[in-house]
């Protein structure tokens, strides 16, 4: 199986030590005199919270190297999360040394030190809107595109003033040998973000895509096919996706994740994405002969060939990935049954309900629709999906089939707890959550 | 990956780390 708990505790592991990378540096060599209990302890945070800081910029920038059997989902939701701890120690480390000894409090006062006080200030505001800012995107009504610049904006200058903050401390850094391992540690991190931002969106530029189709779909869905400009095209996977610039160039803001929703052609790819948010409303109004650029392809939610069946577990809009691995399974002639339970508002808003017919025609499919809203003559199941609907439908080799769940929160947040207590391991449920942030 | 194993794990992290801070103080106070 490609999950393992040995591969979960080794990228655990790597992440603990890229997060004590500080405080180790700070440990090397003779050391200064020690200081009082609370003083060190809201050092120690600040070393290992700026450790955390840097591990942030490893997990978010969809490197390709970083955990890639867990995939760039799993990675950016343990992003997600353990930016939140990162930011609430760089926070305590200024208000554990304040509250131990109130001349800690000069840091922060111009008229000792204009810069560092403006600079240190900066930070704590950054920190603060880093936080909620992420936590509290859409309540706030932040654009996605302007939140994202807004994100790495504040990391970066959270993460470089926090380590020079260390080297005018000097406290713990104070041989040149230190100096230089810390330097180098903020010359690395910035390196990724330089890498995520500027040298991949450049090398996808040199591969550009033309949009040669634009169509909609049932349920104000539109799909676009792409293919190559002058270049082979892209190899990837059923089940991945790719982040998208269309029209602009690519270090452009615009730059958007959407799920392969056919099958394995690099010749010629297409996106569906439903009109929910600026960029997507968009989509209508792109006429074929656009010019687009394609980063990726990402993702771990992909085909394997250990189960005895497959079963998908997906709602709305959610069906993309989906569609992409049963069009795969088709090419592949792979007749393993396979399930797929779709949740859907209304039976007219069935994205692909066509194409879905055409697959149970060619493969060992069978679809268990979920209605909302069903109409009058509606015989199948209504309501949401939930476990009581899943343990009528699952066949008795439920334990070795393999699940990909993709769709809203509350339904993957359902389909991951049913799963477990109907007695499927966690290493055979993929998920996809597309809303992250 | 589940999301809750996600979050025990994460939460581990966490907890370590805070752990290694303070046997850094312990190790480091007057």
């Amino acid at each position: 199986m490609k999950y393992s708990l040995a591969a979960a505790a080794c990228w655990l592991g790597l992440a603990l030590l890229v997060s004590l990378i500080p405080l180790g540096i700070a440990l090397l060599g003779p050391l200064p005199a020690p200081r009082p209990f609370w003083t060190e302890f809201g050092v120690g945070l600040g070393f290992v919270g700026m450790g955390m800081m840097v591990l942030q910029l490893v997990a978010s920038g969809r490197h390709a190297w970083v955990a890639p059997r867990f995939g760039a989902d799993v990675v950016l939701q343990f992003h997600s999360r353990t930016g939140v701890i990162a930011v609430g120690m760089v926070l305590a480390h200024p208000s554990i040394l304040v509250l131990a000894n109130a001349d800690y409090l000069a840091f922060f006062d111009p008229r000792v030190n204009l810069w560092r006080a403006l600079a240190l200030s900066c930070v704590t505001v950054a920190l603060v809107g880093l936080l909620v800012s992420s936590q509290w995107r859409e309540p706030l009504g932040l654009q996605y595109e302007w939140w994202r610049l807004m994100h790495g904006g504040l990391a970066l200058v959270i993460v470089f003033v926090g380590m020079v903050h260390g080297l005018q401390v000097g406290h713990y850094l104070d041989s040149f040998a230190k100096q230089g391992l810390w330097a180098g540690l903020l010359l690395g991190a910035m390196y990724l973000v330089v890498h995520t931002r500027v040298v991949r969106p450049l090398r996808s530029r040199r591969r550009p895509y033309r949009v040669v189709q634009v169509g909609p779909e049932r349920g104000q869905v539109w799909s676009l096919w792409l293919e190559p400009d002058g270049h082979e095209g892209m190899t990837h996977r059923a089940g991945q996706y790719v982040w998208i610039t269309v029209g602009d160039p690519p270090y452009k803001l615009q730059q958007h994740p959407f799920s392969f929703s056919a099958g394995e052609n690099p010749k010629r790819i297409r996106l569906t994405a439903a009109e929910l948010g600026d960029f997507t409303r968009t989509w209508k109004d792109i006429r074929p002969g656009t010019r687009a650029y394609l980063e990726g392809p990402f993702g771990a939610f992909t085909l394997e060939p250990d189960a005895t069946g497959l079963v998908f577990i997906v709602g709305g809009i959610g069906v993309t990935p989906a569609m992409s691995m049963l069009h795969t399974l088709r090419a592949k002639g792979d007749q393993r049954p396979a399930q797929l339970f779709y949740g859907s508002p209304t039976w007219e808003a069935v994205t692909f309900r066509e194409e879905i017919d055409s697959l149970e025609g060619a493969l060992n499919l069978t679809t268990v629709y979920v209605l909302e809203q069903p109409p009058n003559d509606w015989r199948g199941e209504t309501g949401l999906i939930d476990q009581a609907l899943l343990a009528r439908h699952l066949p008795a080799d439920r334990a070795t089939r393999n699940y990909y769940l993709c769709g809203p929160t509350p339904l993957m947040d359902m389909a991951e707890q049913s799963l477990r207590h109907l007695g499927v391991s966690w290493r055979r449920i993929y998920t996809e959550r597309f809303e992250i942030v | 990956m589940l999301h809750r194993d996600l979050a025990l794990a994460v939460s581990g992290l966490g907890i370590v780390l805070v752990t290694a801070a303070l046997v850094f103080a312990i190790l480091r106070m007057a």
